[in-house]
């Protein structure tokens, strides 16, 4: 190296030694704070922005789980899943410009008839992950539309999908039920605990009471997308979805279906004879178990409309004509008429009121007894004379149940007693949402719901306000004469009275309707007995009374004299049944029609309540249907046997 | 030279002249300075094989092609930069008004022209002309001339490169001048009320920049570069901003936890902080990926290079030498701290390039050149030791 002239050469700071140090300092505290900062984040809280980095950028999509099947008692299906055309748009695919996206929504809404609106609706906010599914069930012709013109549909897709399906349409579509999407006020009810809002649900009947087993368990797809949110095509492990497990029922295809066809013919009939006729329902139980034979109510609905993802306003308002909501065969409470006599009959014989040979409903003239200054008819002011439990059953003599209830009222409640003993005017607790309890009036109740009324009613008025008397007069003796014959406040639905009925068939057991038997996989393996029904028994004091109770049903069907003779004379099996004719208000057009049976068999017993709402005198609406669902179960032709008796 | 005590043959006596030239050239040399700067050029290329595959060819080529730079540096005479002050300077203003007038636009913003298929990042080689001439500006100030007229100067002739790469936009490297300018006033014994004065002057600067000005309409700064500069104050959450891409760059280093997240790395592979982060986020990269174990390693080289950069200046034998080693010092530092400060969140987003760490020619050869200049003061150093100079202390 050369060496330069010392002059040249700048001299040194004196501070450069300390001012290196100082840098060197310096350099240390930074690389301090720094790992400090490293160990904070990565050591630390790493946990924390492990989670977070996963979440960001991990999209998840839920996979429908297929619904569980419901099955009838034999294993034929009653609600199934089919497969199902969706029309879905993949946002990343969508035009650009927003006038583009404008047209093609106008496309598909006249390909698929829906309003530009609701597409607009649906595909906002739009994730480029996941494609929105704008209308589901797509008929074939807007399929092939749709793959015809591929080009003028950019970013439409078209996806499979599982969707429920009742192969029998409106058939016991109230026990049955429909499916919807869950919405956030369902979500607060707490029957849906846990499951995410938008998950197609069950939203009446089965469908909603069986709804955990029925569900099954979304999968869940993942989708890895990148900071745009665009899918980088990695492909990551999905959780398969769990398939809804199987509802085996107890009821029976073949019974239900004609138990459809009855009511319709029960309806007809009612037409026949001049009545509006306007609904009707039945009920068949196993009166041993309580199992559910059959359930039917009318008008129906179609639950395949009602499930699909969208429905319009007209579409469901056609759906909902003339309450066809209401289950009236558990959730609609009538006045019951005649039926309600043998549970009146069991009150006097178990009270020591009357004996079976006791006679009474001797009326002084033209058919009627006075009681309490009132007037109390047989139907048609027949005078019937004098008569024995079972003739009054057999014939319906409506004096001689005046004359019961009118001598019962003096000993206190004692109808209500055994009627509420045998599950009147309470919930019967069948596996079925919406269930009512209908109403077994006394003295109490009568003035408990004349209490409520005002208080509802009138408010709180200082200086004696006016109060317009309410619908519930105060209890008297004529009361208990209506009640002994089911009419006044009585009120019951038809699973109440199979219910009933099935108690006084099989030796004095109350039991608890069921239609869910069992759950079971997919694949047909058990996996659940769901819990056997409970059973009650009545006081054993009464077996004795049940075989003069029963032998009058069976004259009252069958015998010479009987209400529903010429319905069942002809039936060859032995029928214990009951015609009812329940005053709803003074239009004898408004008459309710009722027939409740019970049929004996060693292997399968049966009791039938069915009853046709306007529908004239029990024997000549009812009691018909009750017949071919009688057939049907035991397999003997079914025929429209026409009753014309006037009787109660 | 040592004294031969026996007569060898020929041979063997050209063997230990070139044993002897041998241990010469490593002593003039620093292996550790050298080590540091291979270690990380490993790290680089690891981190961004894994998060950019494409650029990991090119950044080996860079790396490679530093590594001669360097090599060729040292053995330069740094001395000989002394008489080439003023073409320095004026290449390096000709260059950023080159790159302004003519530079291709990437993202926005002007930073790099190309001669011949190469982009030339001149604000990057800028770096290391400024604190040539810098330095040779104090050494030369005549005796006479008073120490705040050297200190005027030295600002005054900073500042303008440092507004131009600014205006390019370049706001990091603009701020890496200043930095360079205010270490070598600090070398050369400048006294520490002068230094707090022209601190001073800095800080208000930047409050009127990122305050005042945009306040009254003015913007001195890119509208980004403020919200760059101000963001780190209030991470957001809005995918397009770069609060965004810090929070994100957070996010990544944290889950990298202890040894990382190797190839499930998703933050930075992802775009999560932006398509920036071979370059100015490849900090992040490593945290992420290679978790605490591997930022400690990369941290740990860097304060190796520190320690060897800060021992040459305390050794240089002229006052030339200790103010180009520490305005090196002063540019690795500065650029190490924000750029990594930025990664994990405690400084502000200012677009400064990691040394030898990020991707890019221009960073990478300016980086390896800082260190050529080092090696040749160490080497000098040595050189002078052995002739009965300073001596070494560390």
């Amino acid at each position: 190296m050369i060496e330069r002239p010392l002059e040249r050469r700048a001299p040194l700071p004196a501070v450069l030694g300390r001012r290196v140090e100082l840098l060197g300092v310096l350099a240390c505290v930074l690389l301090a704070v720094i790992a400090f900062r490293l160990w904070y984040l990565q050591v630390l809280t790493g946990r924390r922005d492990v989670a977070l980095a996963n979440a960001n950028v991990i999209r998840k999509i839920a996979i429908p789980a297929p619904r569980g099947l419901i099955l009838d008692r034999n294993g034929q299906v009653l609600a199934g899943v089919r497969s199902a055309a969706v029309a879905a748009i993949a946002c990343n695919e969508l035009p650009g410009s927003s006038s583009g996206r404008a047209r093609l929504y106008s496309r598909l809404a006249a390909a698929l008839n829906l309003a530009v609106k609701q597409i607009t609706k649906t595909v906002t906010p739009c994730d480029s992950v996941a494609p929105v599914t704008i209308e589901a069930d797509i008929p074939s012709s807007a399929l092939i539309y749709l793959a015809e013109h591929k080009a003028n549909f950019p970013g439409v897709i078209e996806e499979q999908t599982e969707v429920r399906e009742y192969p029998h349409g409106s058939m016991a579509a109230q026990a049955l039920g429909y499916v919807g999407e869950l919405s956030t006020q369902d979500l607060a009810t707490g029957n849906f605990k846990g499951v995410p809002a938008g998950t197609i649900v069950g939203q009446d009947g089965l469908e909603y009471q069986y709804d955990r087993y029925l569900l099954g368990t979304d999968g869940i797809q993942r989708v890895q997308v990148n900071a745009a949110g665009e899918p980088t095509g990695k492909s990551l492990r999905a959780i398969e979805p769990v398939a809804g497990e199987n509802l085996e029922t107890s009821l029976d295809l073949g019974l239900e279906q004609e138990g459809m066809t009855a009511l319709e013919e029960g309806m007809n009939l009612a037409h026949h004879y001049g009545y509006p006729g306007t609904a009707a329902a039945f009920v068949a139980l196993d009166p041993r178990n309580g199992q559910v034979l059959g359930l039917g109510s009318l008008p129906s609905y179609n639950p395949n409309v009602l499930s699909q993802p969208f429905i319009s306003t007209s579409e469901y308002g056609a759906q909902e004509a003339g309450d066809s909501f209401v289950d009236r065969a558990t959730a609609a409470a009538f006045p019951t008429g005649s039926t309600f006599k043998p549970i009146a009959a069991l009150a006097g014989l178990e009270s020591g009121l009357i004996t079976p040979s006791t006679l009474l409903g001797q009326t002084p003239a033209s058919g009627c007894l006075t009681i309490s200054a009132q007037q109390f008819c047989n139907s048609g002011d027949a005078d019937y004379g004098a008569n024995d439990l079972e003739t009054a059953l057999e014939i319906s003599e409506d004096t001689y149940f005046y004359d019961l209830g009118a001598q019962a009222n003096a000993r206190g409640d004692l109808i209500q007693k055994v009627a509420k003993q045998l599950g009147l005017g309470a919930q019967t607790g069948i596996d079925l949402p919406g269930e009512t309890s209908g109403d077994v009036p006394d003295a109490a109740w009568v003035s408990q719901q004349d209490a409520a009324y005002r208080a509802a009613n009138c408010g709180q008025r200082k200086h004696g306000a006016f109060c317009p008397t309410g619908p519930y007069e105060p209890w008297t003796i004529g009361q208990n004469v209506q009640l002994a014959t089911g009419q006044g406040y009585l009120l019951a639905t038809p699973l109440q009275m199979a219910v009933a009925y099935s108690a006084l068939a099989n030796g004095g057991y109350v039991v608890t309707p069921r239609i869910g038997l069992a759950v079971e996989t997919p694949s047909g393996k058990l996996l659940q007995r769901l819990p056997a029904t409970q059973r009650r028994a009545l006081p054993a004091a009464y077996d004795k009374y049940l075989t003069t109770i029963l032998d009058g049903l069976h004259l009252a069907a069958q015998g010479s004299s009987g209400t529903s003779d010429d319905v069942f004379a002809s039936f060859p099996r032995q029928v214990y049944g009951k015609t009812g004719t329940a005053q709803t208000n003074t239009n004898p057009k408004d008459d309710q029609s009722w027939y409740v049976a019970y049929a004996p068999d060693a292997k399968r017993p049966i009791v039938v309540a069915v009853t046709v709402e306007q529908g004239g005198f029990g024997d000549e609406a009812a009691a018909p249907a009750a017949r071919l669902i009688l057939s049907k179960w035991f397999g003997l032709p079914e025929r429209v046997v026409r009753g014309t008796s006037t009787s109660l | 030279m040592s004294v031969r005590t026996l007569q060898p043959s020929a041979r063997a006596l050209g063997r230990q002249d070139r044993a002897i030239s041998l241990r010469a050239r490593l002593l003039t040399f620093d292996p550790l300075l050298a080590l540091a700067a291979a270690g990380l050029g490993a790290c680089s290329l690891v981190a961004i094989h894994g998060v950019a595959p494409q650029y990991a060819t090119r950044q080996a080529a860079y790396l490679g092609l530093g590594f001669v730079v360097m090599l060729a540096a040292s053995r330069l005479d740094y001395w000989r930069l002394r008489a080439l002050k003023w073409p320095i300077y004026g290449a390096l203003i000709v260059a950023i008004l080159l790159v302004i007038a003519l530079g291709s636009r990437v993202n926005g913003a002007s930073r790099a022209i190309s001669l011949g298929g190469v982009s030339f990042q001149a604000s990057e080689f800028g770096k290391v002309a400024l604190i040539v001439f810098l330095a040779a500006l104090v050494a030369d100030s005549p005796r006479r001339q008073s120490a705040r007229a050297t200190t005027v100067r030295v600002l005054g002739l900073a500042l303008l490169p440092a507004l131009l790469v600014i205006k390019e936009p370049d706001l990091g490297s603009g701020l890496v001048y200043l930095v360079i300018a205010f270490a070598v006033l600090y070398i050369a014994g400048v006294s520490a009320r002068q230094l707090a004065a022209i601190a001073g002057a800095g800080v208000v600067a930047l409050l009127l920049a990122l305050v005042v000005a945009p306040a009254i309409g003015v913007h001195v700064l890119e509208h980004y570069e403020e919200q760059r500069l101000t963001g780190f104050l209030s991470p957001s959450q809005n995918p397009n901003s770069y609060a965004y891409q810090q929070v994100q760059s957070v996010i990544a280093i944290g889950s990298g936890e202890k040894t990382g997240r190797g190839a499930g790395a998703t933050q930075t592979s992802l775009g999560l902080v932006g398509s920036e982060a071979p370059t100015d986020f490849v900090f992040t990269v490593v945290g992420e990926r290679l978790g605490f174990v591997g930022a400690a390693i990369v941290m740990s080289l860097y304060a190796l290079m520190i320690w060897r950069a800060l021992r040459i200046v305390a050794n240089a034998k002229n006052l030339f030498a200790a103010l180009i080693a520490g305005g090196a010092v002063a540019m690795i530092m500065c650029q190490v701290f924000v750029n990594v400060g930025m990664a994990v969140g405690i400084m502000p987003i200012t677009g400064v390039t990691l040394p030898l760490m990020s991707y890019g020619g221009s960073s990478v050869l300016t980086t390896f050149l800082t260190l050529g200049l080092l090696q040749s003061i160490y080497g000098r150093a040595r050189a002078g030791n052995a002739s009965g100079g300073r001596e070494l202390r560390f």
